[in-house]
This record gives structure tokens, C-alpha cells and sequence, in this order.
């Protein structure tokens, strides 16, 4: 995926958000990951990137195609997309199956028996095998969290938007996730990642963006940036991520 | 442990006093030779009772959405409109909005239907609640499911129906089945425009026999035979629709 961001601003009320944002991918990438710290900007430039809100201004073309922010295009554009949030967000009135089934049948016209056989499937592959009649709160967090990633990418989406799924998970989860992910992007998953996992984000060694304050501060391959950051906000940012 | 224990020996006591004192003072010496003869007056007042209620019902839950709909407008006015009628039904007695609706509008416009007027007022009273509670569920659904039901891919008719709806009423419905028992008492109040549902016949026997046990107790039972069951109802809701969000 080329990504290219021009000018990108979002505000919510009187709160700026995103303020000016620039970044153009310099290379075809598979996996974008967003780094920083917390209320920079990295949940909403994910909201916006997948047509989830529109921006207050400014352009984003993937490939080379502007994103129309009215609200069908930016249906279209979601109906291509799979979304992950920190807290998993599972609709709790209905089973684990029908979260994964619902979505199929009502948005992407699928056959009851195809979504239920892909629902099978999926919390098969993701260890919540047989805890398809369930509730979700009935659910560990991880496995829960193993539950939206199974509905997100149920519908075999284009592209991935993975909201710090690992920042309301114990180590242990957060591994099994991670490892859930991983082979996401070793089977060719697009994905654009959110996360506080330096260790993940290094391991990827993907194109990475450094966001803080509502624009990207550094940008390139996340094994250059953590090893050697350029700007003296990065130096500190990592010194400070990386001490413990 | 040791309060609750205390307190089911106090209530014990209490009741079993109460109804020692009923069965075995008053109870002997009821006689229900003369109310008798009225038994079917006082039967077809418990049916009337029970048809107002049911057609009420009905009729506030067709119109609950409507009034919901309206407080929830993007359009001010329609918002202002249901937002003063809620206010000034939730502000009177309902007591006071019959005598006036009957009286007053319904006299000057020549209606004459006391059981049509007295069915219309009892819907609009329960209906104009039953909006608010809806509006209060709906609103009190998180925002993250909204933002998950956009993230499925849902229209946002299906992001209502699929996603908010649902889990707005399981939220409300056992605050809506009280308004339901309420509604049932409630039509009570209706004899005060004269219409003979169970109260009013009800009294009247009894000014006709001299009778008050043996007139107002079977009326309370008769009541206690419709709302119980929705109570029972109620909870049994509550306990299947208990989860976490």
C-alpha cells in the first residue's frame, strides 16, 4: 500500500487533534506501524485512515486514490477494511459467533451457512474454539480480543486497522495476540498498527511513524528510528519507553 | 446475616399480625350475601379494567417511539414540541389531565366517549414515560458500540437496529413493565370521569350494600391478580438480561 497524507487536520469541539499532518510512504509498504505517546493523534489519524470519521481537513489517497469523506464513500471504504480497538468492542447482547456471523450476512452478503462455517473457522485458528455459543463477557480479555480480530478479518478485508489491541491484555495474551498478528503480516495481511509494543514494532521492522502532538515527528523503518532517532523529542520519547 | 435475619422476623411478624387481625376479627364477620347480587357488575369492572389497560398499553407503546423520536430530532422545533409535552404530563397529576381533557377539551369539542377519552388520556400519560425511558437507554449505549457497528461495515439504520436498539431495551424493559403495573392502577383514576371499570363498580356496591370489606378487598385482589404476574414478568426479565457492558 502507498499511503499519502496531505495537510491532514481534525479537531474535536475546540481540541486540535491532528494539526497539519504530512507523510507520504516511500515505498510500497505492507504494514504501517504508529508509534507515540498517548493522546498524540494515532487513534484518529486510524479513525480516519479507515473512513471511520472524516477529517476537518486535508487529503489521504491510498494508492494513488483520494478518500471521498462523504458517508457512502467512506461505507464503501470500511466495508474494505477490518477494525481492531483496544477494548474489543464485541456487540455483548450477541453470541461470540453471531458477532463474527451478523456483520457477513448483513453487510457483506454472505449465506448463514458460509459465515457460520467462516465464524467456525476463524475462532478455530484464534484458540476460542467450541466458546462460539457464548457471551463475550463470559470471555477472558485476550480471548476476546482474539474474537474481534477473528470478526475483523472475517470478511477477508483489504486492509487492516489494529487500534493498540494489546494494551488491555496481560503479558501473556498480549503475546498470543501479537503472535496472531505476526502471522497476519507474514501471510500478506495489509495492516496500519497502533501500539506501545516496542518490541513488536522492532521485530516488524516496518515503515513507522512517530506521532506526538498531532503530527508526525519522525517517519522510516522502526529498526533505524529506535536505534538511532533523529529529533531530540524521539531521543527522550524512546529513553523514556525503552528504560524498563 | 444478622440484620437481614432481624429484619424477615419484624416483616413476619407484621404480616402474619395484619392477617390474623383480618381473618379473625373481620374476615367472620363478613358477609357477602348482599355484594353478591353485584358480582357481575363487578366482574364485567375488572374486564373493562382489564381491556382500558391492555388497549392503553398497546396504544403508549405504538406511541413511546414516536415521542422518543421527537426528543431525539435534529429538528429544534419538534424537539422543543416533545420536550414542553413531556413536561407538562410529567407535571401534572393525572388525576387533574382527565378531569381536564374530558371536561374541558373533549366537552368543547363535542366528544362524549368517556371510555375513548378516559383510553387516549391513560396512552398519552404512560406513552410520553415510556419515550423517556427509551431515549434515556438509547443514549446510555456506549459510544465505542457505535463506533464497532460503523467498524463492521453497518448502515446506519443497521447500526441502530442491530447494535442500539437491542441493547437499549433490554436496559429499559423492566423500568417499562413498572410503568405497565402503574398503568394498571393508574386506570383506576378513570372513574372520576365515570366510567364503571372495577373501582367505580366497586364503590358503587358498596354504597348500595354497606359493605366495605367485602367490596374492597376482592378489589384489591383483583388488581394484585393483573399486576403480580407483570412483577413476576419483570423480574424474570431482569434475571435473563443480566450482563455485563
Amino acid at each position: 500500500m502507498r499511503l499519502n497524507i496531505e495537510r491532514l487536520c481534525h479537531q474535536y469541539g475546540k481540541h486540535l487533534v491532528l494539526e497539519n499532518l504530512e507523510f507520504q510512504s516511500p515505498a510500497d509498504e505492507r504494514v504501517l506501524c504508529l508509534i507515540g505517546p498517548s493522546g498524540g493523534g494515532k487513534s484518529t489519524l486510524l479513525r480516519l485512515l479507515g473512513g471511520l470519521e472524516s477529517p476537518s481537513s486535508g487529503a489521504v489517497s491510498w494508492d494513488g486514490e483520494e478518500v471521498n469523506y462523504d458517508e457512502r464513500s467512506m461505507r464503501a471504504l470500511r466495508r474494505e477494511c477490518g477494525f481492531v480497538f483496544q477494548q474489543f468492542n464485541l456487540f455483548p447482547h450477541l453470541t461470540v459467533e453471531k458477532n463474527i456471523v451478523v456483520p457477513l450476512v448483513k453487510v457483506h452478503g454472505w449465506s448463514l451457512a458460509e459465515a457460520r462455517d467462516r465464524a467456525v473457522e476463524l475462532l478455530d485458528r484464534f484458540g476460542v474454539a467450541g466458546q462460539g455459543d457464548k457471551a463475550p463477557d463470559a470471555l477472558s480479555g485476550g480471548q476476546q480480543q482474539c474474537v474481534a480480530l477473528a470478526r475483523a478479518v472475517a470478511h477477508r478485508p483489504k486492509r487492516l486497522f489494529l487500534d493498540e489491541p494489546t494494551s488491555a491484555l496481560d503479558p501473556e495474551m498480549t503475546a498470543e495476540v501479537l503472535d496472531a498478528i505476526r502471522e497476519f503480516v507474514d501471510g500478506g495481511q495489509q495492516i496500519v498498527l497502533a501500539t506501545h509494543e516496542m518490541g513488536f514494532v522492532r521485530a516488524l521492522d516496518a515503515e513507522t511513524l512517530l506521532i506526538a502532538d498531532g503530527s508526525v515527528v519522525e517517519s522510516g523503518s522502526a529498526a533505524a528510528m529506535l536505534d538511532a532517532p533523529k529529533s531530540e523529542f524521539a531521543q527522550r520519547f524512546f529513553a523514556k519507553v525503552m528504560r524498563y | 446475616m444478622k440484620a437481614q435475619v432481624t429484619g424477615w422476623i419484624v416483616v413476619l411478624l407484621l404480616v402474619s399480625s395484619g392477617c390474623w387481625w383480618l381473618f379473625n376479627e373481620l374476615a367472620p364477620r363478613a358477609d357477602f350475601t348482599a355484594i353478591s347480587a353485584y358480582s357481575d357488575d363487578l366482574w364485567g369492572g375488572w374486564r373493562l379494567t382489564l381491556a382500558l389497560s391492555s388497549g392503553a398499553l398497546v396504544l403508549s407503546v405504538l406511541l413511546a417511539p414516536v415521542w422518543c423520536a421527537m426528543l431525539m430530532s435534529r429538528l429544534a422545533a419538534l424537539r422543543t414540541f416533545a420536550v414542553v409535552v413531556t413536561e407538562l404530563v410529567r407535571g401534572t397529576p393525572l388525576l387533574v389531565q382527565l378531569l381536564l381533557v374530558y371536561y374541558v377539551i373533549a366537552a368543547a369539542a363535542g366528544i362524549d366517549s368517556r371510555i375513548g377519552v378516559g383510553l387516549c388520556v391513560l396512552a398519552g400519560y404512560t406513552s410520553v414515560y415510556l419515550g423517556e425511558m427509551l431515549r434515556g437507554g438509547i443514549l446510555s449505549i456506549d459510544r465505542a458500540q457505535r463506533l464497532a457497528a460503523r467498524a463492521v461495515g453497518f448502515s446506519s439504520r443497521q447500526e441502530f437496529f442491530i447494535v442500539v436498539l437491542p441493547q437499549a431495551l433490554r436496559r429499559v424493559l423492566p423500568g417499562m413493565v413498572g410503568a405497565a403495573i402503574n398503568l394498571v392502577k393508574d386506570s383506576s383514576l378513570l372513574s372520576v370521569i365515570g366510567v364503571l371499570e372495577f373501582t367505580k363498580r366497586s364503590q358503587v356496591a358498596n354504597t348500595l350494600t354497606f359493605s366495605d370489606f367485602e367490596a374492597y378487598v376482592p378489589l384489591a385482589i383483583g388488581y394484585l391478580a393483573v399486576t403480580v404476574p407483570l412483577a413476576i414478568l419483570a423480574r424474570a426479565m431482569e434475571r435473563r438480561m443480566r450482563y455485563a457492558t
